[in-house]
């Protein structure tokens, strides 16, 4: 009975080693959704964007910074949103059990299109997710050329362009009105005419 | 009698016109073209996800030397490429001195200081996984400070910063 008692306590404390050589190796991870925000807004306007971070019990810490110019590298983002002009609210503080969706807001006094990335980050581990931001704010759409560089091209050119196809639109509605009022005064030119005729021919036969 | 008959001839004329025309236009309207409807959802929200190492033992090394290669694997489980870079969270002189690579032949090859260093990690097919690794040694050929004696269980924090390729 003593030596299954002592058995069973060495196969536990195997275990229990076990377990702990495991975790020591052991990887971390957590998901960020998605990896990429981008917001087209008005000078003035706030707009907010969800970022779902999936996560065992953890506390993340969350802060963005910012770029001058768009760049892979997050090194290059070392400005603060006070540097370039932004206004950013979100919760800097997060405890994710599991799945949150966070709210982050943007906004801007200036037009322009800025860069930055929100950092992600679990308090007590060695991983953080950068999630980019994209701002297009003013009267600027956000074209990507294919080495992706943002071109600017103006709202009004967008509705110039438009325009010119709906110049060339043909409405039928409008058409079948007009041919309908051409076809009643050519009927009506035509009665009266006739109408002239026979007065012309009564005249004729009254001479007669 | 001449006109008359010219004049029946252009109301002929006019008449056979306006059917002709209000039966195009109606045909416009009642025309046996389906309106075909469907619900076409985007691509789904990217997701980032990358599981790195707790923990990496550089092994021993003396204070002008460098340390053995370190095998390191990361996996990629989200649904999309990315970018991870190792960046230490602390000034640490001895640790400035981490180097990394990605592969011990080819175009990878060459060691890069810790800051400057960056690894992509392709998007995870259909096994929804995609485990990739690098190599890092300690290298303290370089280092300047002074070592005046032994620092056992010398520790510092390495964060991995992981983007979305974009």
């Amino acid at each position: 009975m003593l030596n299954l008692l002592l058995h069973n306590c060495n196969r536990g404390l195997f275990l229990v080693l076990l377990i702990l050589l495991v975790d020591g190796v052991s990887a971390y991870g957590f998901s960020v959704s998605p990896g990429i925000l981008n917001m087209d807004l008005q000078v003035g306007e706030q707009q907010c964007g969800l970022v779902d971070i999936y996560a065992k019990n953890q506390i993340f810490s969350i802060g963005d910074r910012w770029a001058y110019e768009k760049s892979n590298d997050v090194s290059r983002y070392n400005l603060t949103s006070f540097d370039v002009g932004v206004n950013s609210i979100y919760d800097s503080d997060v405890f994710i059990a599991g799945n949150k969706r966070i709210k982050v807001c943007f906004s801007t006094e200036k037009e322009g299109i800025y860069h930055g990335i929100l950092m992600i980050s679990p308090v007590e581990k060695n991983a953080e997710i950068g999630v980019w931001v994209n701002l297009v704010v003013g009267n600027l759409k956000r074209v990507l050329n294919n080495s992706g560089v943002v071109l600017p091209i103006t709202v009004e050119d967008i509705e110039e362009g438009s325009d010119s196809v709906e110049r060339y639109r043909l409405d039928f509605s409008k058409v079948l009105f007009f041919e309908m009022d051409f076809m009643f005064f050519m009927s009506l030119i035509l009665f009266f005419m006739l109408l002239k005729l026979r007065k012309i021919k009564e005249e004729q036969k009254g001479l007669f | 009698m001449k006109m008359k008959n010219v004049l029946i001839f252009i109301g002929i004329v006019l008449f056979v016109v306006e059917l002709g025309l209000v039966s195009v236009f109606a045909s416009y309207g009642n025309n046996p073209i389906s309106k075909f409807e469907v619900d076409i959802y985007g691509p789904p929200a990217s997701i980032v996800n990358v599981s790195v190492p707790d923990r990496v033992d550089l092994g021993n090394l003396s204070y002008n030397s460098y340390s053995d290669d370190v095998k390191v694997y990361v996996n990629n489980t989200g649904n999309v490429a990315v970018k991870i870079k190792p960046v230490l969270v602390n000034n640490d002189d001895i640790y400035a001195n981490l180097y990394f690579r990605k592969r011990t032949s080819g175009n990878e090859s060459t060691f890069t200081q810790i800051g400057n260093w960056s690894m992509n990690i392709s998007s995870p097919g259909s096994s929804g996984v995609e485990s990739d690794w690098f190599y890092t040694r300690l290298d303290l050929r370089a280092y300047t400070g002074t070592i005046s004696s032994d620092m056992l269980d010398r520790e510092s924090d390495v964060k991995f910063v992981v983007t979305q390729l974009q």
